[in-house]
């Protein structure tokens, strides 16, 4: 198992903006649905803006996501959307996941 | 399980919690598009009969699918969300279900197509044919495909929720009550030739039942309490 994290998902473990779990939820939670803004983030997250923000950036700095303004009838907002790179990331955990379920298969049976 | 291990599969199962929560506020919209769209339909289908004038069959044909492509706009990239959804819940669910959600993600977007297309179709075929039985006929598919809506609406729900919030169940079974309700009262009057009268009770039945699904959708995307359990 170790072997296999190794080998196939080093870049995935090994990422610093992914190091965190807060982060990879954040990713997760992008990729899912495409594009989301910042207030509905904050909303379903919780915790401070700050610290939601300063996570954002991180992702954003390694590009996994990206960022933009729009404007809406209740004035401008903060849109983050997953990049292809953030996507990739997003196949490798489906893949870890994927891994785990069979491995995990693999010692019931 | 080493500890990123449980750290990886934490997070997802996090990440489903929140998810579940987003797709319920989509929902809440889902509901109240589509009970915007019903009430459109009563007055897009009256207008005519107001204005007491034969609209050309591009009318019904086009103007149908139109409302509803526009008012959807948000359903249908629910949808997308919803499968999505599905898919990552796959790793965390039991065999039996994924094969189930499977199936849901086949039938959606295609069903939805044809029901778009074979409701204008039956609504322009039926403004130029005054045959009684074929009129009857029409509205009974016509209504057996609406029902489509509800059941799948009601699927896709039951799939993506454990639990379904109580507005929405109220809302789909006082829309499959609307569907059979209209069968009967369309038969009846048609029988009776009282066509002015029916299109009166089909209006207002439709009417009550968009101003529900209105409701159901404002309450359950506004109160977060009720859609939590």
């Amino acid at each position: 198992m170790d072997n296999f994290f190794d080998e196939n998902f080093k870049d995935i473990l090994n990422n610093k903006a992914l190091k965190s779990t807060s982060r990879l939820i954040i990713l997760l939670i992008i990729a899912l649905n495409e594009k989301i803004t910042f207030s509905n983030l904050h909303k379903y997250l919780g915790g401070s803006k700050g610290s939601l923000k300063n996570n954002l950036d991180i992702l954003e700095e390694d590009e996994l996501i990206k960022s933009y303004n729009v404007f809406s009838l209740s004035g401008p907002r903060l849109v983050y959307e997953i990049t292809p790179k953030g996507l990739k990331f997003y196949q490798k955990y489906l893949e870890i996941l994927n891994k785990l379920n069979e491995n995990q298969h693999k010692k019931i049976n | 399980m080493n500890e990123i291990e449980n750290e990886l599969i934490e997070s997802g199962m996090k990440t489903l919690r929140i998810q579940e929560k987003i797709l319920k506020k989509f929902f809440s919209k889902y509901f109240i598009i589509w009970g915007v769209a019903f009430i459109i339909f009563v007055f897009y289908y009256d207008f005519p009969i107001i204005l007491n004038k034969s609209f050309p069959w591009f009318y019904y044909a086009f103007g149908y699918p139109l409302i509803i492509v526009l008012l959807n706009f948000f359903g249908i990239r629910n949808f997308k969300t919803v499968r999505k959804y599905i898919k990552f819940s796959e790793y965390f669910k039991n065999e039996e279900l994924i094969k189930r959600n499977r199936k849901i993600n086949i039938n959606l977007t295609i069903s939805l197509i044809i029901i778009y297309i074979i409701i204008s179709l039956i609504f322009s075929f039926n403004e130029t044919n005054l045959n009684l039985i074929y009129y009857f006929l029409s509205y009974l598919i016509l209504y057996f495909i609406i029902l489509l809506i509800g059941l799948i609406t009601f699927r896709v729900i039951n799939y993506t929720f454990d639990k379904i919030p109580f507005p929405w169940i109220f809302s789909l079974i006082a829309f499959i009550f609307s569907n059979l309700l209209s069968i009967i009262i369309i038969y009846i009057f048609l029988s009776n030739k009282n066509y002015s009268l029916l299109n009166l009770l089909i209006s207002i039945l439709w009417f009550i039942i968009g101003i529900i699904w209105i409701v159901s959708g404002v309450f359950t995307y506004l109160k977060e309490d009720s859609i939590n359990g």
